[in-house]
């Protein structure tokens, strides 16, 4: 089970099973960033391939995690965590993370997912890297 | 319509490759193969990892060549249709040798299967890539076959 999943169930001071405070450590990095939240969008295979190409029909499944996403126009925010941004943008996050997955943002952009990087602290983890790649014709495809 | 050369390769090898020569390790277990058009719009590690799928063959875009008659009319086509076969390790596959295993069956298909439209195989390589968490074993090779204009 992914720590994060335990580490937002909290009751006042008080978390249930494995803790974040890695993660939550750099979550108060960016306290003062407007969202701290964006839309996961898991990418899912079918099992009927298209009988011209062969590829598999993709969905999506949707849910909301917490994450810090970090256009490359925004750099400098990534130095504040102690990387930079490689691609067009970068997201950080402990929610679980493939490649060929979906980032929309808070206005409505949508991201790839091209690489995923676990950050960890000695043996203990801390949250996710993903680089990302800019979608801007998402609503065409 | 005129059929797509991708289509035709596609078909063509799915028609004659031998289920029973594209074993996992212990030879008598099948390994999970499909064919499929090159370059989907989604990672292929993820068809390894989610769909069971052992051995990848894809079908790249062709480059054609008309062939023109002494009365200058294009009588027929020829196509260069790339193509190549990947695959990783896996519980109980060596990814090298299921490549071998699907290299020689491209060459079976090839040398047993050339009539209809006249196909070869030629210029066969190695096309290994590193995928960051695993090796991918490739190899990839160009079809030419002759085709009419319908």
């Amino acid at each position: 089970m992914d720590p994060a999943y335990w580490g937002t169930m909290r009751w006042g001071y008080f978390r249930w099973g494995s803790f974040r405070d890695d993660w939550d450590s750099i979550l108060a990095v960016f306290e003062d960033v407007a969202s701290r939240d964006v839309t996961r969008r898991k990418l899912v295979l079918g099992d009927t391939r298209d009988s011209t190409t062969g590829w598999y029909p993709k969905s999506f499944t949707e849910d909301t995690v917490e994450g810090i996403l970090i256009p490359k126009t925004s750099s400098h925010l990534a130095l504040k965590a102690g990387t930079y941004v490689r691609t067009d943008g970068l997201l950080l996050t402990a929610a679980g993370f493939d490649e060929g997955d979906e980032v929309k943002d808070a206005v409505g952009n949508y991201w790839e997912i091209k690489a995923v990087r676990e950050v960890r602290n000695g043996n203990s983890f801390s949250h996710r890297e993903c680089d990302l790649t800019f979608l801007p014709l998402h609503e065409l495809v | 319509m005129v059929q797509d050369a991708r289509q035709r390769t596609k078909v063509w090898l799915e028609t004659y490759l031998r289920n029973s020569q594209l074993t996992k390790d212990n030879g008598s277990r099948q390994a999970s193969f499909i064919v499929a058009f090159d370059e989907p719009d989604y990672p292929i590690i993820k068809v390894f990892k989610t769909k069971g799928v052992d051995l990848i063959f894809s079908i790249g875009t062709p480059n054609s060549t008309p062939i023109v008659s002494g009365d200058q009319v294009v009588r027929r086509y020829e196509e260069h249709v790339p193509f190549e076969w990947s695959c990783i390790n896996k519980v109980g596959i060596a990814g090298t040798k299921l490549r071998w295993k699907a290299t020689a069956e491209v060459r079976y298909v090839g040398e047993n299967y050339p009539t209809g439209s006249q196909r070869v195989v030629i210029d066969e390589r190695p096309n290994d890539k590193n995928l960051g968490s695993t090796p991918l074993f490739s190899q990839k090779a160009t079809m030419i076959y002759k085709r009419d204009t319908t």
